[in-house]
C-alpha cells in the first residue's frame, strides 16, 4: 500500500520480459526507455540488427535480443519497448517484449547463474537475482555482443 | 531540499520509463521520486495526510479511478491546490484537454513520451 519510493539503496536493475522470461540489466547501463518506433532497416544486416532509429538526431542501432538469442520473431505491439543501453561506449537500442520495473536488491539476493533452465545462451547471463518478484536473469551485455560485432555497429549507420 | 515528484500510472512500463527519465535528477539530489500504481491509494494517502509532492504526474485512464477525477479531488485540497499536475496520457482530444484545464492541471504530455522531454517538463514545472 502507499507510495513506493525510488530508492537508491542496494543494487538496482531494470527488468523486462523476453519470451515470458524475466531478465534484468544493471541500471547504470540503461540510458533510457522508449516505446517501440518503426526502425529503418539496413540491407544485408544480420538478422539480430532490426535497423537504426533516429533518437533526437542521433542514429542508434536497434538490436533484436530475440534474434540474437535464437528465439522466435515477434511482431511489435503496444508493450514492445526499446531499452537504450551503453555497451563499450556505444549507444544501442535493445528490443524487449515488455519493460517491467526497476528493482532494488542487495548482494545477498544475487547469485551465480545455474548451468541450465534458461532459454538463452548461459554465457549471456552474468548473475541471477531472487526476490519477491521471482527470479531475474541479469544479462551480461559484453558477452552478448562480440567486440567485432560492436565495432561493426559503431560504424553501421554511416 | 530536493523537490518531490510523485507519479501515478497503472502501467509498470510507464513507471519504469519515467523512473529512467528522471534517474540523473534523482542522482544529483534535485528531486525525490515516488510512484503509485493505484490512484485510489494515492487519494487515500492524500486524505490521510501522508502524501506530499511538489509535482504530480498522472495518467488518465486507470482501472480504479480516472486521473482527471483524481486531479480534481487533489486540487480541492488546501495542501495541493497550488501544486502542479502534469497529465501523461494517450488522450489528446481537445475536450479532454479543456476539462483538464478547467480542473487546473498544469501540463499535458501525450504517450508514448520522450524521456528527455519529460525531464525538461519536470524541470520547467518545478522551476529547477
Amino acid at each position: 500500500m502507499g507510495a513506493m519510493e525510488a530508492s537508491r539503496a542496494g543494487v538496482r536493475f531494470l527488468t523486462f520480459f523476453l519470451e515470458g522470461e524475466h531478465y534484468g540489466i544493471e541500471i547504470h547501463r540503461v540510458k533510457e526507455i522508449i516505446a517501440w518506433i518503426k526502425v529503418t532497416k539496413i540491407p544485408k544486416a544480420p538478422a539480430y540488427i532490426r535497423g537504426v532509429m533516429n533518437l533526437r538526431g542521433n542514429i542508434i542501432p536497434v538490436l533484436d535480443l530475440r534474434a540474437k538469442f535464437g528465439l522466435p520473431f515477434r511482431e511489435p505491439d503496444m508493450q514492445t519497448s526499446i531499452v537504450v543501453v551503453s555497451i563499450s561506449g556505444i549507444s544501442i537500442g535493445l528490443v524487449v517484449d515488455r519493460v517491467d520495473e526497476v528493482i532494488n536488491t542487495d548482494k545477498e539476493h544475487l547469485f551465480a547463474p545455474p548451468k541450465f533452465n534458461a532459454k538463452i545462451d548461459e554465457s549471456a547471463i552474468s548473475q541471477m537475482i531472487q526476490g519477491d518478484f521471482g527470479v531475474v536473469a541479469v544479462l551480461s551485455l559484453e558477452s552478448i555482443f562480440s567486440q567485432e560485432e560492436l565495432e561493426k555497429l559503431d560504424n553501421a549507420p554511416l | 531540499m530536493a523537490k518531490r515528484v510523485v507519479i501515478v500510472d497503472d502501467s509498470k512500463t510507464i513507471i519504469a520509463t519515467a523512473q529512467m527519465a528522471v534517474e540523473e535528477m534523482v542522482n544529483r539530489g534535485e528531486i525525490s521520486f515516488a510512484f503509485y500504481y493505484n490512484p485510489a491509494e494515492l487519494l487515500d494517502d492524500a486524505i490521510e495526510g501522508s502524501l506530499q509532492y511538489d509535482l504530480l504526474i498522472s495518467d488518465i485512464n486507470m482501472p480504479q479511478m480516472n486521473g482527471l477525477d483524481l486531479s480534481a479531488s487533489l486540487k480541492k485540497m488546501e495542501t495541493f491546490k497550488n501544486k502542479p499536475i502534469l497529465i501523461l496520457t494517450t488522450e489528446s482530444s481537445a475536450d479532454m484537454k479543456s476539462r483538464g484545464k478547467a480542473i487546473g492541471v498544469t501540463g499535458w504530455m501525450v504517450k508514448p513520451f520522450d524521456g528527455v522531454k519529460l525531464a525538461k517538463s519536470i524541470r520547467m514545472l518545478l522551476g529547477i
